[in-house]
């Protein structure tokens, strides 16, 4: 499938930014539930050109912040737009299997007890 | 498969927390981001009931109307691979549905409580004893109230005794990190006492 049109259909009818850019999806099609720090990467390295064509500029912007790994707060911040389009607009680039996740966010497990040990003599050093 | 960030390629993963900061209006939330790290600007959006309807600028979305809500988005880099996000969210009953998100996979919350209305604080504290995520309750110093005794505070809340209260001022970073310090001990003593009890 030609990713260049999916990103914005015209079926949507007249929507408002920021859901113009989602085709005024409101949640994101399938795949995993992205948390606010569950990180993701670009899958194949820094995006080539060809990978770039035909998306949206929204979702070059994103697959360029995903050459290195980065959690879905930093991209919606970064983008200016609110979390649940940004959550869409990545999810959309999953499923085009340019980016997947990278790491999701610590179960209730986790962090691990020597990991928040590093976090208390972190804090106590600022 | 993913490549790793190039700072971490040798090391271990990038670990990343989440620790939310609860409060009512007002009650220094965007202070204590602000104090111990770079805020960067963050929104999310609300999906209005009708009841909600006619109150706020709205962007209609097919049936579903919407507002965009701000939160405070602030990251502490702890080491090289360690960073703490902390999110500040509004602590009225309306913003519930930011709650749910934001306390999926966190390490704990921090709880403000300002003194001059404790009764704000009573919706944080109930909906992360329901939850079990733990939470200490920093008592912000407006001026004049510095000399209040967080064992009223305590009484008032009805806070179990294991939960942590401490003064603080949301302004000083050095007392915001007394607060996330004593969140992460808090934690820490929690799953110790679950791994004893077992
Ligand atoms: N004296 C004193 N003033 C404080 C303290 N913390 C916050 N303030 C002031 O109280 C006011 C409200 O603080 P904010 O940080 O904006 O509170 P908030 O919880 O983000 O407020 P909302 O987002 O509107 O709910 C600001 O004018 C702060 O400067 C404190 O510890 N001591
Ligand atoms: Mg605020």
């Amino acid at each position: 499938m030609s990713t260049g049109d999916r990103w914005l259909d015209h079926r949507a009818g007249p929507v408002v930014r920021p859901y113009a850019l989602t085709a005024g999806r409101t949640s994101p099609s399938a795949g995993p539930v992205l948390d606010l720090i569950t990180l993701v990467a670009a899958s194949g390295g820094p995006p080539s050109a060809r990978a770039l064509e035909g998306l949206a500029p929204e979702h070059q912007q994103i697959l360029r912040l995903c050459a290195e790994a980065i959690t879905l707060a930093d991209i919606a911040s970064a983008i200016a737009l609110p979390v649940g389009v940004a959550r869409i607009l990545v999810g959309d680039l999953m499923e085009a299997g340019l980016v997947e996740i990278y790491q999701r966010a610590p179960g209730p497990e986790q962090p691990s007890t020597d990991l928040l040990r590093e976090v208390l003599d972190g804090l106590r050093a600022l | 498969m993913a490549f790793a960030p190039s700072e971490a390629a040798a090391g271990p993963p990038l670990a990343v927390l989440k620790v939310l900061v609860a409060g009512g209006f007002g009650a220094g939330k965007t202070t204590m981001v602000g104090a111990i790290s770079e805020v960067r600007p963050l929104t999310t959006e609300e999906v209005l009931t009708s009841a909600s309807v006619g109150q706020d600028d709205l962007t209609g979305v097919g049936n579903k109307t919407t507002t965009t809500v701000a939160m405070d988005f602030g990251r502490i880099t702890i080491g090289r691979h360690l960073v703490m996000y902390l999110f500040g969210t509004p602590g009225q009953p309306r913003f519930r549905f930011m709650w749910d998100e934001l306390a999926y996979g966190a390490l704990g919350a921090v709880v403000l409580a300002d003194t001059r209305r404790l009764s704000d604080s009573f919706p944080a504290v109930d909906y992360f004893e329901g939850r079990n995520l733990p939470f200490v309750v920093a008592i912000n110093c407006f001026n004049g109230v510095e000399s209040h005794d967080p064992q009223d505070v305590r009484v008032a809340l009805d806070l179990d005794p294991s939960v942590p209260a401490l003064m603080c001022d949301a302004r000083r970073t050095d007392s915001v990190r007394n607060v996330l310090v004593a969140l992460v001990e808090h934690v820490m003593t929690g799953r110790a006492r679950a791994g004893a009890g077992q």
